[in-house]
């Protein structure tokens, strides 16, 4: 088991928000660059990708479908755990669309498994698990 | 010291440093939420600017934000049932301080119970001024924007 310091929390935390923001600003390379150059994304419907051109082409996928760009991640603060290989981060998402009056959207609960990559902190498996799912206008969630 | 060594240090920041500008936005929302305008205003240094979204002015100065907090409290009864919940915060050093990114979703309480009324993004310039971190310029951008 590692051990984590401050600093090392600090910058997880800053990989989810980091997530949240590339991907709603359409970012699909830096995006990927969140994941180690052999992570693993697997969705909610059991979608699994792997490595980065993966990542960053169904991020591009997601960004152009109808109604992709009006997402926003509203990301609470995670829970950093070390672990064998280096950190678990695990926190609740709400996704709210933003087209036309604002709603709330999918409620989930995301884990990553982080270990240190070319000297920051990187995604090698993440998964997420949606709570609830409400109404219909929200795409694509990877 | 060579004057990269001097460069390096001015651009990095500790882990009391991130914790300090955290809690300044966090501050944020307290005072503009319950409508306490001179304190909203400190959170500024004494030639802070905050830019609103669209084409709106920049306000600029101690002064003129408060006046601009109150106003919006008294004129704009919605906000006094509002809560702006900050989330996404990324934190980069800089040479004079740090740039702060972060998304803001409002929940106001209406007579149904509670809706997001909307979702934004800000981009901070930010600096110690006076022993404390504080907004060098406060701008209100789309969510994903640096």
């Amino acid at each position: 088991m590692t051990s984590l310091t401050a600093d090392d929390r600090l910058e997880i935390a800053e990989v989810m928000a980091r997530w949240a923001a590339f991907e709603d600003g359409g970012q699909a390379e830096a995006w990927a660059g969140l994941f180690t150059a052999d992570g693993v994304s697997t969705s909610a419907s059991g979608k699994h990708l792997t490595g980065h051109a993966a990542l960053a082409g169904n991020a591009r996928t997601r960004w152009n479908k109808p109604g992709g760009q009006d997402v926003a991640h509203i990301f609470a603060a995670p829970v950093i755990e070390p672990s064998t290989e280096g950190a678990i981060a695990r926190h609740y998402g709400v996704l709210v669309d933003r087209a036309g009056a604002v709603v709330l959207g999918v409620l989930s609960r995301r884990t990553c498994h982080l270990r240190r990559e070319d000297g920051r902190w990187r995604i090698f498996y993440r998964e997420i698990e949606h709570l609830t799912k409400a109404g219909s206008s929200v795409s694509g969630e990877m | 010291m060579t004057q990269n060594a001097t460069l390096i240090r001015a651009a990095s920041l500790s882990a009391e440093d991130r914790l300090d500008i955290q809690q300044l936005l966090s501050e944020y929302s307290f005072h503009e939420d319950t409508g306490a305008a001179e304190e909203w205003a400190a959170l500024f240094t004494r030639n802070g600017t905050f830019q609103g979204g669209g084409d709106k002015a920049p306000i600029t100065g101690r002064a003129a934000l408060a006046e601009f907090a109150r106003r919006r409290w008294e004129e704009k009864p919605e906000v006094r049932s509002r809560a702006h919940w900050v989330c996404n915060i990324i934190i980069e050093p800089t040479e004079t301080g740090a740039h702060v990114s972060s998304y803001q979703m409002n929940v106001d309480k209406i007579e149904a119970g509670y809706v997001v009324s909307g979702v934004s993004g800000k981009s901070d310039e930010v600096c110690r001024e006076d022993g404390r971190w504080r907004f060098e310029k406060r701008t209100v951008v789309p969510v994903g924007s640096r």
